[in-house]
């Protein structure tokens, strides 16, 4: 699991992640989300490359969306692949933080936070 | 079926989930399928490592049996018992995975049973190929 950052205009960060987010891949990006976390209000994060995402993925997720939110910032979760889309409906997760089809549609959701 | 063995270590869940995603993928699983039996996996061995109470060894292990109609996984401990075919479904808080794993064992299993007899705790997880 990696991850990667780009600034967007208007304060947008974007989280690239390419990889498996399951338990082995969440310890990996762990610290670093927690950083973006502290540090951003405005986060997009690109799944398109992230071909698996299991429950401890989430929780990296969730844990970033919290900090995030409590401080009146906003998350979105842009271009997740079919089977990690399905993960993030079944867990509910995707009721929690936005998920958009495009990458487009989720700096939309989080500009101007 | 299958049996193996699982330390009280988050980082031995990975390679345990590998083991039974290659049983899968000999058998001839879909990749769907192999996809939920994943996820299921990973969480309920993680829920044990992390929440289960025992006072001495978990003895945590599972089973799996795996064919191309779908997979059967058996996971054993001896931890405090946990139903999870009845536990309460916490409203789901951003920052809080315990909800969420609930929901996607629940959601992702075509069956779920869970037995408890001295002090051995049995979940059995059935993942069937769909046809739609």
């Amino acid at each position: 699991m990696q991850l990667r950052t780009e600034e967007l205009p208007d304060n947008v960060t974007r989280a690239v992640l390419s990889g498996r987010l399951d338990i082995d891949g969440a310890s990996k990006i762990d610290v670093q989300m927690n950083v973006l976390a502290g540090a951003k209000r405005a986060l997009v994060v690109d799944l398109a490359d992230v071909s698996f995402m299991a429950s401890m993925g989430l929780r990296t997720l969730m844990t970033c969306a919290r900090a995030i939110s409590s401080k009146g910032g906003r998350i979105a979760l842009a271009a997740p692949q079919e089977n990690v889309a399905r993960v993030l409906e079944t867990s509910g997760a995707a009721d929690l933080m936005g998920v958009y089809p495009t990458l487009d549609a989720a700096v939309a959701h989080v500009r101007g936070a | 079926m299958r049996r193996r063995s699982v330390a009280n270590d988050l980082a031995e869940v990975g390679k345990a989930v590998a083991w039974a995603d290659a049983i899968a993928l000999e058998a001839g699983v879909s990749d769907r399928v192999r996809q939920d039996l994943q996820v299921c996996l990973e969480e309920a061995l993680a829920n044990l490592i992390m929440h289960g109470r025992a006072d001495g060894d978990k003895a945590i292990a599972f089973k799996v049996r795996a064919n191309p109609a779908g997979v059967e996984l058996r996971i054993f401990d001896r931890c405090a018992p946990f139903d999870v075919t009845k536990a309460e479904l916490r409203q789901l808080e951003a920052g809080r995975s315990g909800g969420a794993g609930l929901r996607l064992l629940r959601g992702l299993a075509s069956e779920l049973r869970y037995g408890s007899l001295w002090g051995r705790n049995k979940l059995t997880v059935i993942l069937r190929e769909r046809t739609n």
